[in-house]
């Protein structure tokens, strides 16, 4: 789904100032409970992972 | 529904830990995790996480991160003045700190389960826990195909150009090429803002 083939350029001019606008309106779909339950999973699989030496 | 944390463990890529038959459907993709991402670690390039299934041993799905990062070159004052509003420092900042997530990787004995979706908001928050004080963004080079580019839009990601002009411009590429790839960011402050 995804390459790591081509080196990100140097943004300039009016692509620097796209993408602060961009940047403001830059979003979660997800509700502080979701993020909250996804951070939880993920240190408890962290946990359980450090457990077994596979992290 | 498949659940990714109840039905599999979670496992950074190790000689201990290979990934071996690794199928997500794309053979890029695929000599990359099976062959090459233990040599990516071995050269401090990549690390590669993946989601083992309990019940088969089967990998589920994969990701690499490598660090990066997004430079811009000095705005004018103004501009500069407004920036310092989304990302404040005393000083403008030219290069913000982010990860690129070089591959990522659903099997296709998985596929249509909602695993996608799954393995992106872990990324986001094994980036923010790993590496808490520098993942400004993650970044993304994904195959610039409507039903690709739809799944990242669909995870919060948005164009590093705004255009595909733009795009082009910056890499010189010839007006009636296909770009075959569109990078893409995610700002993490957002999922750091949402944490507590």
């Amino acid at each position: 789904m995804a390459l790591e083939t081509r080196p990100i350029p140097v943004l300039k001019g009016k692509a620097a100032r796209d993408f602060f606008e961009t940047l403001k309106k830059c979003t979660v779909s997800e509700s502080r409970e979701e993020v909250q339950e996804i951070n939880r999973k993920m240190r408890a699989m962290l946990e359980k992972s450090r457990a077994k030496g596979y992290v | 529904m498949f659940n990714l944390d109840a039905q599999c463990e979670f496992i950074i890529l190790s000689t201990e830990e290979p990934i071996v038959d690794f199928d997500c459907g794309d053979a890029n993709l695929n000599k990359f995790f099976n062959h090459e991402a233990l040599h990516y670690k071995a050269q401090l390039l990549a690390q590669t996480c993946f989601f083992r299934h309990y019940e088969t041993g089967k990998v589920v799905c994969a990701f690499s991160l490598s660090p990066n990062s997004l430079k811009t070159s000095d705005l004018p004052g103004s501009r500069r003045k407004k920036v310092k509003e989304y990302i404040p420092r005393e000083k403008s900042l030219q290069s913000y700190p982010a990860f690129l997530v070089g591959r990522f990787g659903v099997s296709v004995d998985f596929k249509n389960r909602g695993i996608g979706m799954q393995l992106m908001r872990y990324v986001k928050s094994y980036c923010l826990s790993t590496f808490p004080d520098f993942c400004r963004f993650l970044l993304i080079d994904a195959y610039n195909t409507p039903s690709i580019l739809k799944f990242y839009q669909k995870n919060n990601f948005v164009p590093v150009f705004s255009t595909e002009e733009q795009e082009r411009s910056a890499y010189k590429t010839a007006d009636d090429e296909l770009l075959q790839t569109r990078y893409l960011f995610f700002d993490m402050i957002n999922w750091k803002d949402k944490s507590y």
